[in-house]
């Protein structure tokens, strides 16, 4: 029996295509950043000796950054990582649990082998957020503009190399004096073994 | 060889149990693949309390989580989840589960207008991607063809989700055929419209009202239970939704098979749904 398929091609080797691919509000735009961010993407997408990881930063110990103060992280990664995508938001100071103009934090991503960052200064979280902000943005049951990515993928996947590192820094730069309520989210892709992959062992035994 | 075959494992929640508790939460992989790839992962929200600061976190097959400190905050948490790179999870020799942990439960649900009723749940966490089977080869048309859109529209009256009067008991999914006529077509997505008796004369894009189940030629269900609508409709403007994808492929009078199960309360019905099956027939040349 086979199982129909009308692409005839290896399937491990051909394209993905899915929602986000064939989306039809994107093919249109293929001049836009997303659907061109996708189709890089692609090649990443197939990667199976990688597997996804996503950091959530600050943790949840940490519920703010107080005025004027920077948060700083040192995330260990598996050396040959990628940086895929990021996305900022910022949150309310009295709930933490909807979604602002994200204006107070400032952003700057450093890593940790070779000491370059990827932007020449702090920027401004706004850069990293996707619009419109809203606490429902992407739950279903309500609308949302179709096609939005959920997250920022950057222009090339930004590898990370010895000893696997990356240096992130949050600044509270609020003009009014209250504390920063933030998430940050970096997507890396991280080299992995499965578990199917390990060699088997022989049983102990005499 | 390989050849791939969309599919959908659902996490149904309509069971659990409302309350902050931290839930473990898992999908078996089928054994009739080699592997699942996930690629897109849809609907926590539909279970997690994100109002009440709920955290969701996804595992891959080794046990290791995928997001760091438990998922984060709620506006982003019920995100449709694109997967890069894709999730393996093996099938065939060495079985495995999707598992995921959400610490706060609160499902969705329809809620009927009626004391002593039972609300339809519409709780389902959705893991879509494609089922691989190595060593398989892929179909072949026995003839040169081009491709000829060729879109099959399919038109049935709706019921409420559970059993008059009291809409406690609930309605059993209906299986309906409609035949794939002349030659080979490509199915390529889904659309739905809904005209219920809340809507007047409109036709509008179901939400939470409908669930799909659907088999391709070979009889192999494309999703282990029902999917809701707007996980599946591709003019949907709540998601990135196109199902099946890869397309797939029916023999010349073959039949597509589906199931319907209605999520829709007394008060909607009657209504009617139509549902067109977009695809291209392979047309010889």
């Amino acid at each position: 029996m086979t199982t129909p398929n009308p692409t005839n091609e290896n399937p491990a080797l051909a394209p993905i295509v899915d929602g986000f691919t064939l989306v039809p509000s994107l093919i249109p735009l293929s001049y836009q950043w997303d659907p061109s961010a996708i189709q890089g993407w692609n090649l990443l997408r197939r990667a199976n000796l990688l597997t996804p990881m996503e950091f959530s930063l600050p943790e949840n110990e940490i519920p703010f950054i107080a005025p004027y103060d920077t948060y700083e992280r040192r995330i260990d990664l598996p050396p040959g990582s990628y940086l895929q995508a990021i996305r900022y938001i910022e949150l309310d100071t009295a709930t933490g649990l909807t979604e602002v103009e994200p204006n107070g934090g400032q952003i700057r991503l450093t890593e940790g082998c070779t000491g370059v960052q990827l932007t020449s200064d702090f920027v401004g979280g706004a850069a990293y957020a996707i619009r419109p902000y809203s606490t429902v943005e992407y739950s279903p049951g309500t609308p949302y503009t179709r096609g939005r990515l959920p997250f920022l993928p950057l222009s090339q996947p930004r590898p990370i190399a010895d000893p696997g590192s990356m240096l992130v820094e949050i600044a509270n730069r609020k003009t009014d004096g209250t504390n920063l309520v933030c998430r940050l989210i970096l997507l890396f892709a991280i080299p992995c073994i499965r578990i199917d992959q390990f060699p088997q062992f022989p049983q102990g035994g005499k | 060889m390989a050849s791939d075959r969309p599919f959908i494992y659902v996490l149904n929640g309509s069971d659990l149990i409302d309350g902050p508790r931290t839930n473990s939460l898992v999908v078996d992989v089928d054994n009739d693949a080699d592997t699942f790839h996930l690629r897109r992962v849809v609907g926590a929200g539909s279970i997690a309390d994100t109002a009440s600061g709920a955290r969701w976190t996804l595992y891959d097959m080794d046990g290791r989580a995928i997001n760091s400190d438990l998922g984060y905050t709620p506006p982003d948490f019920a995100a449709e989840r694109m997967m890069v790179p894709e999730s393996i999870y093996t099938g065939r020799d060495r079985s495995s589960h999707i598992r995921s942990r959400i610490t706060q439960i609160l499902r969705r649900n329809r809620t009927y207008p009626v004391v002593g009723s039972a609300p339809n749940y519409v709780s389902d966490i959705y893991f879509q991607g494609v089922k691989r089977f190595n060593n398989v080869p892929p179909y072949r048309t026995g003839y040169e063809w081009s491709p000829v859109p060729w879109d099959i529209p399919f038109t049935t009256a709706m019921w409420a989700g559970r059993q008059a009067p009291a809409y406690q008991v609930e309605e059993p999914a209906r299986r309906f055929n409609v035949p794939v006529e002349f030659y080979d077509w490509d199915f390529y997505g889904i659309t739905l419209t809904l005209q219920s008796a809340t809507d007047a004369d409109l036709w509008i894009e179901p939400v939470n009202q409908v669930k799909l189940l659907i088999y391709d030629s070979d009889g192999n269900a494309l999703m282990n239970l029902p999917v809701l609508d707007y996980a599946l409709n591709m003019q949907s403007t709540y998601a990135a939704s196109i199902f099946p994808c890869p397309p797939i492929t029916y023999q010349a009078n073959s039949v597509l098979k589906f199931e319907l199960t209605s999520c829709l309360i007394n008060t909607e019905v009657p209504a009617n749904l139509n549902i067109t099956f977009h695809g291209n027939q392979r047309v010889p040349c």
